[in-house]
């Protein structure tokens, strides 16, 4: 029985693959998209929302910043929980002003996997 | 005495009775007064005339009556005049008023001629009075009109001497009557007028022409002010020029109006010709009217090439903004107007473009009506250059500090993505050993994780080396360590290095590498700008063939990297090669963005040239252009 479903928004593929592959181990299940456009397809598309959102602000195309903005006026997209992952300098402020998580980079399983269960929940 | 004698005489009496009657009765004919004196001054004689005129009795008659009749103001004179004849014994002329029978007074003029016996004795005193009152009322009138005018009006003789000047005149020069006609004109004209109005007169003299001069004529105070005079010749009846007459006008105040505008006008022209600033003079109706020298140096032109223009209606001075100021300036206002950047070209004027800062202002006349737009310019172009270059220069330390940051955020961010993975994949393989989940023992999985494990670390060296080589670049420490480099050897050695990848991306390499090009160059470095290349057209070039070449041309080794990708828009040319710059955002392609830019600094470093021909859609040819000799020294 899976623990839920997660979104990954993570540009870079290594990070993406390594979140992943935690995740899988932990039992939860999850999509990874490189960019805050292809989130936004997936999410309009996709049958099942995800339990929570991770997010990386940095990402060509549709930026973390980028997607924040436009789900917000979005009722069912803007319900989902997202977690901020960067090591942007305002990544802290940013999760502060859109109600949403913060798990620094580099990434730490353990802080990774809390952040999860807590918005989860 | 005989009976003769004594009838010789009564005949001689007789004779001289009869002579005398007739010469009485002749005397009394004539219309003036005639009367003898003896020696003493008593009165022997009146004719008929006087009777009448004086109304005095005959018979009652006696001598010291006759200056009764004499005006009270002339008797004084009269007697010194009768005095001075008797003692000088010479005829003498004198005016004097002589009251009439009926008790008016009227002027006569008096002559007392002495008369002599054989032996040259004066025994008798003949005197006449001759009525002039007709003569002196016309000479008052004149007196009179000559005080009411407010000029100086005067009269001299033919030798230059004043025999009347009216009473402002004496008032002025505080000389009488008798001193001007003693000492003249020339005591009170100043010394450097004398000559040219004595030119003048003489000249007149000789024409029988009236003349003008000005001159300064001195006062009694002691000043010298400005006078114009006229002067006519008086002719009598024959046509011979009896005296000269004629006027003295002060026109001193006139003359130093007159005079401090031509002075004001000098001093004008002279700060208006020598001022260094650029001036102009306009007509209100925008035509120029002259300008300075400065203003022809500055702009490199002549007035006279300012023909037909008109500032109201240039096209750039309304495009600057600078119209609306004239048209205050012509309301009456001065303004100072803003720099602007003039090009006299643009209407075909020479000289080169400048930036001005200008002066509007009204000159007026003494109405306070605007006459003319002067206008004061002042080349404010240095000023303004090296404001700019002041500011080019913040910008770039602006940028240069906004480059610093951003290399410092892109570092952390960069830094840390491929930190994340290996955090991750080894808390993850972590957690699996200590689960006991034997999975994370199997050869595929270790195998994975040590590439994964190899491919971040890597990363994290190139991008460490880049910030390096930025650093040394920034510091202008990019040291070159030259020395003989096969070209085409160099890039077959790259190519076999990248050989994993190229076989990774799919991609084909067709190359064309001829021996022989060498050149003095900086091994390390140029193998960073070949690999840079090959590893941009790899990543971008789709897994399509790329072509690299390498030649030798007029002593330049030339590199060019041809790929088939995704290309790049003309307006990010420049951009790519600048840094924490990619070609293109759309990817998930991290890294520093300082690839080309290090390239091209490597190649600058080296003497030479990179760049690119692309469109987007038709991938990208890099050019590389090295001289095979550089002057290429350490740093």
């Amino acid at each position: 029985m899976s623990k839920g479903f997660v979104l990954i928004v993570e540009d870079d593929p290594d990070i993406g693959t390594s979140i992943a592959e935690l995740l899988d181990m932990e039992g939860y299940r999850s999509k990874t998209v490189l960019n805050g456009q292809r989130a936004l397809d997936w999410l309009a598309s996709s049958q099942e929302p995800p339990n929570v959102i991770l997010l990386d602000l940095m990402m060509p195309v549709c930026s973390g910043y980028e997607f924040l903005e436009s789900v917000r006026d979005h009722d069912r997209l803007v319900a989902i929980p997202v977690i901020i992952i960067s090591a942007a300098a305002d990544a802290l402020a940013t999760a502060q002003k859109h109600q949403a998580g913060f798990v620094k980079k580099p990434l730490d399983a353990d802080a990774l996997l809390k952040a999860i269960t807590r918005a989860a929940d | 005495m005989t009976g003769d004698d004594a009838t010789e005489s009564g005949r001689a009496r007789k004779q001289a009775e009869e002579t005398e009657a007739q010469l009485r009765g002749l005397l009394d004919t004539i219309p003036q007064i005639v009367w003898t004196a003896d020696t003493s001054g008593k009165a022997l004689y009146y004719n008929q005339k006087w009777w009448e005129y004086t109304g005095f009795d005959p018979r009652t008659y006696r001598h010291v009556d006759a200056l009764d009749a004499v005006h009270p103001e002339d008797r004084a004179a009269l007697l010194e005049h009768w005095s001075r004849c008797t003692a000088q014994e010479t005829p003498i002329e004198y005016q004097y008023r002589l009251r009439a029978a009926d008790g008016s007074y009227r002027w006569h003029l008096g002559r007392i001629v002495p008369v002599r016996d054989a032996s040259g004795r004066i025994y008798r005193w003949v005197g006449t009075a001759t009525e002039i009152e007709a003569q002196k009322q016309s000479e008052i009138e004149y007196r009179t009109l000559s005080e009411s005018v407010p000029n100086f009006v005067w009269r001299t003789d033919l030798q230059g001497r004043m025999d009347f000047a009216n009473s402002r005149f004496t008032e002025y020069t505080g000389l009488t009557m008798a001193e001007l006609n003693e000492r003249g004109w020339p005591s009170v004209i100043h010394p450097d007028d004398l000559a040219q109005l004595g030119e003048s007169w003489l000249l007149a003299k000789r024409n029988g022409s009236a003349y003008e001069g000005k001159f300064r004529l001195k006062s009694k105070d002691g000043d010298y002010r400005w006078m114009i005079r006229h002067a006519l010749p008086l002719r009598d009846v024959s046509g011979k020029i009896t005296s000269w007459v004629g006027t003295t006008t002060d026109i001193h105040d006139l003359y130093a109006a007159k005079r401090s505008v031509i002075e004001a006008e000098q001093r004008f022209r002279a700060v208006f010709a020598q001022s260094s600033l650029p001036m102009q003079l306009y007509a209100v109706d925008g035509t120029p009217i002259d300008v300075n020298v400065a203003w022809e140096t500055l702009f490199d032109s002549r007035r006279d090439q300012l023909k037909g223009y008109n500032i109201l209606i240039d096209p750039q001075q309304a495009a600057n903004g600078v119209t609306p100021y004239l048209h205050r300036a012509i309301a009456g206002e001065a303004v100072d107007v803003p720099v602007s950047y003039y090009d006299p070209e643009k209407i075909g004027r020479r000289g080169r473009p400048r930036w001005l800062e200008a002066t509007f202002f009204p000159v007026k006349d003494g109405e306070g009506a605007v006459r003319e737009l002067a206008i004061v310019i002042r080349d404010v172009t240095a000023r303004e250059v090296a404001e700019k270059k002041l500011k080019e220069s913040n910008e770039q330390l602006e940028q240069a500090a906004q480059a610093r940051q951003d290399l410092l955020n892109i570092c952390g961010h960069e830094l840390k993505t491929p930190l994340s993975s290996l955090r991750l994949q080894t808390q993850t393989a972590k957690r699996r050993i200590a689960r006991g989940d034997p999975s994370v023992y199997e050869p595929e999985k270790v195998r994975k994780l040590v590439n994964s494990y190899e491919s971040q670390i890597d990363r994290l060296v190139h991008l460490v080396d880049d910030m390096l080589d930025l650093t040394r670049i920034s510091s202008g420490k990019l040291a070159l360590t030259p020395e003989p480099v096969a070209f085409s050897r160099l890039v077959l050695e790259v190519l076999d290095r990248l050989s994993d990848q190229l076989a990774l991306a799919g991609c084909t390499i067709s190359t064309s590498l001829p021996p022989n090009v060498i050149g003095l160059w900086d091994r390390f470095r140029i193998e960073q700008v070949v690999v840079n290349l090959l590893t941009n057209a790899l990543r971008y070039g789709k897994g399509a063939p790329i072509t690299v070449s390498v030649m030798q041309t007029d002593g330049m080794g030339i590199l060019t990297v041809q790929d088939q990708g995704i290309g790049i828009a003309k307006e990010h040319h420049e951009r790519i090669f600048q840094r924490f710059e990619r070609a293109i955002s759309a990817t998930e392609i991290s890294g520093l963005g300082l690839g080309l830019f290090i390239v091209r600094e490597i190649v600058k470093a080296h003497g030479g040239t990179i760049r690119v021909m692309s469109e987007p859609g038709s991938g990208a040819t890099f050019f590389v252009e090295l001289p095979l000799q550089p002057e290429v020294g350490p740093g």
